[in-house]
Order: structure tokens, then sequence, then C-alpha cells
């Protein structure tokens, strides 16, 4: 038998040997079955950049004084015991398909841009390179590959960290713009004006041509790489299939109204029609979060009703279509914001303890993990770091966390840094 | 990017057994015996209790670099009345549950020496015990000539008191390329198929060494005669012989012709330069033409990107005042040719308005000045080849800088101060001469010192940054013309001898060594005076290689037995594409800009150079020469192509209204494209396709688009 190197290396083909010795906790023969039925899994995560609060989302404290408080009040949600705040019913009406992990606690690094590089990755960011995002390791580690590309960001990226990093280029996501749009198309899908498809067919066939007789013989990697990414190009250009999974335009008004006419709306709406047609992994940006001013007044006109009404729209839809099973979603931002409100009505930022939610791919719906104190400032129960949470999605993704990539110079990265799932999250 | 698997931490197999007789040390020294115990172990690795936050309670320093530290944190988990009741035992030998999995068995010499220790009372060792001096490993280099050959090292601990031990079995080996050799933990390097050679770095208590090991899979090499005679080439072709590979053929005028307009110009050779060129029977007519590129002022605008990418020039860092000075200055000294240690210690002693002062911009980063760190990281990169940056954080497992060098190196730049002007985005460097860096290890101010030498004594109140810029540009400086040179050579060849070029350290060993001694002594020798080291390396067969590979030279992809084929930068390429059709790009607010290369700054809003990769200059790093979807959905549907070569008044135009027949008309299309005229058979294929469609300029259109969407034109070959 050969043994894992790293720490935490409780491998799969260890799980049960290790759980037999007694150190297995009761619920690892049910993350073995989570790993197990891999093979589907689709990925939407979704980002709100900026940082959005917990204790104004899934984390409120109604008994704390007013300037902790903020303005807004908890409403029941489907979920017994679970309140959110009222300015979120759709997303209310779909908690008992969440889990809400109230006690995420990430490390204070200043800015943004290294915040934002943190939680997009689960590796702290060194300032020398670049780790890559949770859906590009994902369809790295899974090798997914077909006529659709396997990795889309909708919207536009906020901050750095968002792709394939020391992966290279090649597991970024494929860029689908903004489907809310008037007239939205995916950026060179379709040919130029004028130019007919049989048109790019013959010219395809014209630079088959030339292709062809220059240089049958070589092996270098970069010159390789443009035969299939060039196949790839023509395949999607003339897939059906493909095309039609970026038409959004496809989707009945009703629907489109129910994901709300906005940019968070129609780009969830777009995850969904994505991963339907085999994408496996969607990125969506929504930026705006940073409210240190007017945290209430953006959060209730800008912010919370149009994600609300896309992400309540996205869940429901997902599971009424048989999906949510075996799609991971994600909602996440780069930190939580301060308890104590500002001098301008704002929260600042807050990396300490905030709340990231899940849904789907073997999650289990209708429950809350962790808990802050009543400031909603310090986690005083079941601590998840972001390393955990990174576990956590990839064991929900069926992807070994253990395994370990190189960066062009040779340096190891493995898929976690020294993580370990929460196993009470998963059903 | 070339996939090295260079396993440094995660190493498969542990099943070493104590066949081996054991004799436990005379006199114990915790560093020299235990440490190494935990580094084999993984157990001192960050994943794991080397973790800033340790692991489950127990914390190790990051590779045992703090003995008395992972002293204390062990004696708390001995058991010296029963050792094998310590839990520094039981746990690797999971003889209880370990989160890490098992690390060593109980019947292994590494439970053993461990338990030896504890039974001996877990001594720390005395202070004028024997240590470590060195580690050295034997058989010296030889190339292995068949596949699944195995080649088992030795390593050899040499103490200060000159005794020696064989510490193979507690020794870490790992191969920085697995297709050629891959080392199991016994020691144990065997052949994989692949041909070339690997460095095996073997550590062993703090100190490592990476022996080079060579394998070939070939019978022979056909080596022309006479063996060129040329300084570079003779070192080539040693390592060719050596390794039985067989070079490429010397490439075509049409190919030589492109490549180093390409290279030296960053741009392509219009249809009459190729005339031209090709009709000349001059004997020395590639040499001329180097001459001639050289002299270019393209020569100095593709120069100023390069430096500009290198040095990260960037409106978000300088602001547009600051990257439009830089990007100046930049241009200046490459139109000059102001050799190269003249640009050093322009920058590096640089005072003034960074929006007035070009170089002032080295020291600047988000409207101020740069940290010392940042300035001792950003050097390093570029003007020492060394990542010195990892010592910020921690020693590095493979290299020799220290957390207390990366300090020394900072406090060389920690007398800039920033004093504010009118302008709230720039900044005016001045001197503060007190000011320090604080070593967050000693807690204490460090030295200034030059990278791994003497203090920097200057004068109370003096600059030492001229005292270091002076140690820097001297030509025995052992970093600046390897690194300088290693960068021109990278240039030119499409791979550093040391690569990543930045990367230099004894771990990271060139593939030619005494070639890179060779060219930074050249370049010292023509007072670093670039132009003349490009001169000399494109006079060498080696850089003038065919690019089509043979049956034993396909997978060489370091020992230059052929040119390797580059994809144009995004820059060029735009430009490639503006020139072949005749129409150049206008770029707003960026008047000075006739071209994508001479844009200042790469904050320009551009999706065809953003989707071809120009380099984001947020860390500094070669670009990315691999073709993507994105990248080719934008060659077959991007609008910018399609608009250029359909516009009434483009180069097809002109083509299509001249009274050129239409083999004529092809033929001036290929040379403007592919610096070479259409093969006969080509030509006939593509005359027959013109003869047979029924719309003369959507054909021609479709050529074109065909040629430059092409791998041909796309890679410089």
């Amino acid at each position: 038998m050969s043994f894992h190197f790293d720490c935490d290396g409780i491998r799969r083909r260890n799980f049960l040997k290790i759980g037999m010795l007694g150190l297995g906790s009761p619920s690892l023969p049910q993350l073995l079955r989570a790993q197990k039925k891999d093979a589907e899994r689709s990925f939407i995560f979704v980002w709100l950049g900026g940082g959005p609060p917990q204790m104004d989302m899934y984390d409120m404290k109604p008994e704390a004084p007013e300037e902790i408080r903020g303005e807004f009040k908890p409403i029941p949600t489907k979920a017994p015991g679970i309140q959110m705040c009222e300015l979120m019913p759709k997303t209310a009406s779909q908690a008992d398909k969440l889990c809400i992990l109230r006690s995420v606690t990430s490390v204070d690094l200043g800015s943004h841009e290294r915040s934002s590089r943190y939680l997009q990755s689960g590796v702290l960011p060194v300032p020398n390179m670049d780790f890559a995002s949770f859906g590009s390791i994902y369809v790295k580690e899974k090798n997914l590959h077909g006529e659709m590309p396997p990795f889309a960001g909708v919207l536009k990226p906020i901050e750095r960290g968002w792709g394939g990093g020391f992966l290279g280029a090649e597991y970024d996501p494929f860029m689908a713009g903004d489907p809310s749009e008037k007239n939205y198309q995916v950026r060179d899908l379709l040919p130029p004006k004028g130019i007919t498809l049989d048109r790019i067919g013959r010219r395809r066939e014209l630079l088959k041509e030339f292709n062809e007789a220059w240089r049958a013989v070589d092996s270098e990697a970069k010159l390789n790489s443009y035969a299939p990414s060039v196949e790839q190009a023509y395949n999607m250009i003339f897939s059906e299939k493909v095309l039609k999974a970026f038409d959004i335009h496809q989707e009945p008004e009703k629907i489109r109204d129910a994901y709300g006419r906005t940019q968070i709306g129609q780009g969830l709406l777009l995850a969904r029609r994505l991963v339907e047609h085999g994408v496996k992994a969607v990125s969506v940006w929504m930026g705006g979060w940073d409210t240190h001013a007017g945290n209430f007044s953006s959060l209730k006109t800008k912010l919370l009703p149009p994600l609300d009404q896309g992400f309540g729209a996205l869940v429901e839809e997902l599971a009424v279509r048989g999906l949510l099973e075996n799609t991971l979603v994600v909602q996440i931002g780069e930190f939580g914001r301060t308890p104590k409100v500002n001098k301008n009505a704002g929260r600042d930022h807050w990396p300490k303890a905030f709340s990231v939610v899940l849904a789907g791919g073997g999650i289990k719906g209708g429950q809350i993990i962790g808990a802050t104190d009543k400031h909603a400032a310090e986690v005083t129960d079941r601590p998840i770091s972001v390393e955990d949470l990174s576990a956590t999605i990839f064991t929900a993704l069926g992807v070994d966390i253990h395994r370990v990539n190189h960066t062009p110079e040779g340096r190891p990265i493995a898929v976690v840094n020294g993580g370990k799932p929460v196993v009470e999250a998963f059903a | 990017m070339a996939p090295r698997a260079l396993l440094l931490c995660t190493i498969a197999a542990l099943t070493l057994s104590a066949q081996q007789p054991f004799t436990p040390p005379a006199r114990w020294n915790f560093s020299t015996h235990v440490t190494p115990i935990l580094t084999f172990g993984g157990c001192n690795q960050s994943a794991c209790h080397g973790s800033p936050v340790g692991k489950n309670g127990f914390k190790l320093s990051l590779f045992g670099y703090e003995p008395e530290k992972d002293y204390q944190a062990l004696i708390g988990r001995l058991n010296i009345k029963s050792p094998d009741e310590s839990l520094v035992l039981k746990k690797p030998a999971m003889l209880v549950p370990h989160g890490g999995g098992p690390r060593f068995r109980k019947d292994s010499r590494h439970y053993q020496l461990l338990r030896a220790w504890i039974t001996a009372g877990a001594p720390f060792g005395d202070a004028d015990a024997p240590s470590l001096a060195r580690i050295e490993v034997t058989p010296p280099y030889r190339v292995l000539t068949s596949k699944g050959e195995g080649l088992p090292l030795k390593v050899t601990a040499v103490y200060s008191d000159h005794t020696r031990d064989d510490v193979t079995a507690f020794s870490v080996f790992s191969s920085n390329d697995e297709s050629i050799l891959k080392v199991a933990p016994t020691g144990i390097a065997t052949t994989q198929g692949g041909t070339g050679d690997a460095a095996i770095m073997v550590r062993y208590a703090g100190k490592f060494a990476a022996p080079v090991y060579g394998a070939t899979m070939y019978a022979s090499a056909k080596t022309p005669a006479p063996l060129p005679q040329h300084p570079i080439d003779r070192e080539i072709y040693a390592k060719l012989r050596q390794l039985r590979i067989t070079p490429s053929a010397v490439c075509s005028d049409e190919e030589f012709l492109r490549r180093t307009h390409l290279d030296i110009t960053g741009t392509l050779p219009t249809a009459a330069d190729a005339r031209q060129f090709l009709a000349s029977s001059a004997p020395n007519k590639r040499a001329l033409l180097v001459d001639q590129l050289l002299e270019k002022p393209e020569y100095a605008d593709l120069e100023t990107l390069v430096w500009a990418d290198r040095l990260r020039s960037d409106s978000r860092f300088h602001r547009v005042g600051g990257v439009r000075s830089y990007f100046r200055w930049l241009k200046e000294e490459f139109l000059l040719n102001r050799p190269l240690d003249k640009l050093a210690y322009s920058l590096l002693t640089a005072r003034g308005a960074n929006f007035a002062s070009g170089p002032a911009n080295y020291w600047g980063n988000y409207d101020k000045i740069s940290t010392p760190i940042e300035t001792a990281i950003q050097t390093g990169q570029v003007f020492l080849g060394v990542r010195i940056g990892c010592a910020q954080c921690h020693n590095h497992p493979f290299e020799k800088w220290t957390q207390s060098d990366f300090y020394s190196l900072a406090a060389v730049f920690s007398q800039v101060v920033e004093f504010p002007t009118k302008n709230t985005q720039e900044f005016d460097l001045r001197l503060d001469p007190n000011r320090a860096v604080i070593n967050p290890a000693t807690r204490r101010a460090a030295e200034p010192r030059y990278l791994g030498g003497e203090i920097i004594d200057v004068a109370p109140g003096e600059d030492r940054r001229i005292a270091f810029a002076r140690w820097l540009t001297a030509r025995e400086n052992p970093f600046f013309a390897r690194a300088m040179a290693n960068q021109i050579w990278r240039h030119m060849m499409g791979r550093g001898l040391v690569q990543p070029v930045d990367d230099f350290r004894e771990t990271n060993p060139p593939t030619h060594p005494a070639l890179l001694d060779l060219l930074a002594t050249e370049l010292a020798g023509y007072n670093f005076d670039q132009k003349r080291l490009i001169r000399f390396i494109a006079a060498s067969r080696t850089y003038q290689h065919s690019s089509a590979a043979n049956e034993t030279n396909r997978l060489d992809f370091k020992y230059y037995s052929r040119w390797y084929p580059k994809r144009m930068m995004a820059e060029v390429y735009m430009d490639a594409i503006a020139q072949v059709t005749n129409l150049p790009d206008r770029f707003k607010d960026w008047p000075e800009a006739r071209r994508a290369t001479e844009l200042p700054d790469n904050r320009f809003a551009s999706y065809f150079l953003d989707v071809f990769e120009r380099s984001n200059r947020l860390v500094i790093c070669d670009r990315e020469e691999n073709v993507t979807v994105s990248q080719a959905l934008h060659f077959v549907n991007g609008p910018e192509a399609q608009e250029k070569i359909a516009i009434p008044d483009g180069r097809l135009a002109q083509w299509l209204g001249s009274p050129l027949a239409d083999s004529q008309l092809l033929e001036e299309m290929f040379l403007a494209t592919l610096a070479r005229p259409p093969a006969p058979r080509e030509k006939d294929r593509l005359l027959t396709r013109v003869a047979s469609a029924n719309n003369r300029k959507e054909v021609f259109e479709d050529i074109l688009w065909a040629i430059l969407n092409s791998r041909e034109f796309i890679f410089n070959h």
C-alpha cells in the first residue's frame, strides 16, 4: 500500500482503515458517498465582490443595539428556526435547500485584492504568483473537456484571482459577458458582419490546408495548443448546442422576469442555462458590496432585491428541474462587514466572521452551521477557515483535496492547503 | 509552459526497512540527527506541523530552520522512561491515529534513530559537537543510455571535524525533470525514457545539493562536419553529442529574415525587404541584416516594450504621468543604445519626481513609493535574477538565501522617502539617510549588505544605493552580467539557459553553465552593449537552426538542437496584421503610439491585446505562449482582421485594383506575410481555387485571412 504524504492525509482508500482505527468521525462514510457520485457535478460560484454584510443578511442580530443590528428586521424562512433579512423573501422561501455557514473566518489581508484572491482560490495569496480559482481547479482536476467550454464566467470579474492562475490561461473561464444587455450575444461566437457561415466553412478548409502544409512534425506544446483550440473554436461556432446554451433569448419571458431583469438576475439565469447544457463550472460576479457609506440604502435599493430575486429563482429552478442534487451553488464574498455602523451609515471590512451560503451538490439544506457572538463580530462556535471552506467545496465536487499541482517552476500547490471539509454540511 | 514536476514535498512511498545495521551516533546533536528525520517525514512542511500555526497543537519551524524551537516543541511529546510510548514515535508510525497518516514504520531506521535519541535522554547536543558542514552526492555526472536503468546515489554528510557519514537513508530526493529521471526515496534514480539532463535535488538537515545526470535514448547523433566553431556552438554541440541529439539543419534565408525581423524589431519584413534579401548573393548578408535591424527605431520600440513589462510600467502604479515619463526614458535609452549597466545604475539611483524623471518610477507603486521590501523583490528579479522575495516569509528549502539576506537587501533601499508634490498622483523621491528596515525575526534594524556579501558601509548621510549600484554593475559582479545575458538569450532563443530567467539558484542549474559564463563574460566585455551580444548570438549556427524537428530532437525543449517557435507577442501580432493590411491602428489617448508595440501603458483598452495575453504587469513573469480557445475564436470571428482585410483602401484592395495577375498577387501576399514566395504546389492549389471562385475579391480575402490565422504566420519560427 502506498502511503500518502500530505498532512491530514486521508486519501479515499485510507478512509475506511482510519475509520476503523476510531479516528473517523461518524459522518466520514457520508462524505465517501458524496465523493462517489461525483461524475456529473456542476458548480455555480456566485461572487459578491466588495464584501457582503453578514448581519444584514444571514446572521441578523435583532437583539443587538441599533448601531449594530442596523435598519433591517429578520423574517422567518421556509426552514424552521432559520431567519434572514426581510429584504430577502425569495431566498427565505428556499431556505430549506440552503446550508448557511455563519462561522467562516478569514485572515486580515488588508485589501480587497488580496482577500478576493484568497476567497476565490482557498490559498493565501503571495506576491509573486497567482493561484487558481475554484472553478479552474475543478475543471483541471476532472479533466473536463467537450463541445461546451467547461468553465464559463458571467458578467465581469471584480478582483484578481478569478482565473486559471499558475495552471495557465487555458483554465480561465470562457467569458460570456452580460446577458442583461438588450441584444446580448457572446463575443466572437457569431461570425463578423457580412460573413456567412458558409464562408466561415470555406475559410476553415483553407486554414486547414495551410496548417497541414506547414511543419507536420513538431511536439512543441505551445505550437500544438493551436490546433485543438482552433478546432474547439470551430466546433463552438458550428454547434447548435453551444449557440443555444448561450442564447438567453430562448428563455420564456416569464422565466426571465422571475429572475429579475437585472444584471445579476439574468446572470444567474444564464448560469442555470449553461449548467443545463453541460457547462461544468460557472462563476457569476456581482459587484457593489463595498458599502463603506450608505450601507442600508445600497442594500435596500441596489443590492439585496436583485440578488434575492435572482438567487431565490436559481435555487428554486435548479430544484424543480432536478439539477440541484448535482449542482453545488456557493454564495460568497471576500469578507464580511463591521458589526458597528460607521458615521457614514456604512460598514467597513470584517474578515473575522462572516457567512457563506451553500446549496445542492450533496449539501444538506435547511441548516445553519456555526455561530457568532451577539454582535456577529467573533466566531463562537465551529470556526470554519477558508481552507476548510475550500475542502468542503472540493469534497462536494468530488475532487481529491490532497492532490498536488505544480507551478511551472515546480512549486507544489495542494488543491486544498490543509483544510478539512465541514462534514456536517453534507446530507 | 513546460510542466516540470518537481516534487518538492510529495513523496509517495516511505517503506524503508531496517535491514541495514544501525549504530547510534556517539555524540548527539539535535539539528544534525533529529531534524533530518522530521524533514524526511515531511513533518515540518507548510501543510503539516511547519504551518505558521502548527497542526493540532504541535508546531515545528518550517523545514526545520529553528532547531531550538523544534526541540522545545518535541520534548513535551517524549517519554524518556519508555521511549516507545512517545507520541513522536507512535504518531508517525500510526500506532495511534495520526491526521498526517503514516510517516515511517516501526522497523525503519528513522524510528530507530529517533528512539535511540530518546533513550539517550533526548539531548539537544553540545555547542561544540561537530556540526554539519555540507553534503556530497556521488557519483559525478554521467549519461545513462537505456530506459529503466537505475543509478544509486550516495549522500555523505561531512561534519566540521571532517568525519563523514552515509546519510542516504535520511535524505530527501526529487528530480527536476521526471520525464528523464525519477528518483525513489531510497536515492535510486531511474531513467524514464526521456532524453536530457535532470537535476536531482538532495536535502539533508538544511543542506542541499543538486547534482545533474543525463540520459539518452538515441544510439548516436549526426553532427555536421566540420563542427561549427562559433563559441556558442562549441558549447551547444558538446552537449548535443553527449546526449546524442542530432541538431536540425540551418534555416533558410526566408526563415532567417522573418525570424530576425520579429526578434530584433517586432515587425515583419515587407515584400520589398524580402525580395531584396532573398536576391542578395553577399556572403555575409545575414550578418549585415542583423546590423541593419539593430539600427532601426523599431528595435528601440520592442526593447522598450520588453523592459516596460519587466519593470511593470503600469498606469495603476505610476499613473499616466509616470508611465509616460518611464516610457520616454526607456525609449531614449534604447534609441541611444545606452549600455545595460548604465540603465540599471540610473534606475537604482534615481531621484526626483516620477512624472519628470523616468527612472524614478522604478521606485513607485500605486501613487507612492514602494517599500524597501517591494524594491528588494523587484531588484532581485530584474537585476540579480533571484527570487529573493520567497525569503521574506521563510527560508527556502532549496535556496541559500535566508530571511536575514532578504532584509539586508531591503535595508539597501530603506533611505528612500517620498516627498509630496503639487500633483497628488505624483511622488518625489528624496533621501532620508537614517531610515531603517526592521527584520521581524530579530526585531532589530537589518544591516544593509550586498546580496550574500559584505555590509554596505557608507559615510553618514550618504546614499547607499550608489554603492549598491556600483557593486551590482561591476563587470565581476556574480549576478548582473549573467542575469542580463540570460534575459537576452531567452529573448532570442525562446528559453533561458536558466529558466525562469529570474530564478537563478543552485538547485535550478543552467542547462549549459559554461555557455552562460561565456555570454556573461562577452556582455561585460562589450561594456554591457546588448546589441553586440545580440549580434554575437545571431551569428551562431545555434540561433540559425531550423525550427523543423527531426526524429531525435522532436522532444528537445532545452538543448537548442532546433530553434523553438514563439507565438508572436500580442502587440507584435496586432501590428503585424496592421502592417500587412496597411491599416495602422489608432490608440485613443495615446497619440504618440503609431503601433501597439509603442503603447506606453498596458492599460489601453483592447480585447485583442487582452485575449492574446499581453503582460498584465502585476507580477514579473514570462508571457503565456499557448493558444487558447478564446484566442482561436477571436482569430476566426474577431472583427479586427476581417475589417482590415476587407476595407476599401487597404492593402488587399490596392493589390486587387492593380494590374497584378493572380499569381503575382499571391506572391506579393506571401512575401508580405510569410517572407517567402508560395511553394509551387501551394501556388497551383490556390490558383485553382481562385479560378473556380465566382468572386475574386472574396476568395483573395479568404486566402489572406487564412494566412493571418495560420500557425506559420502567428508563430515566429
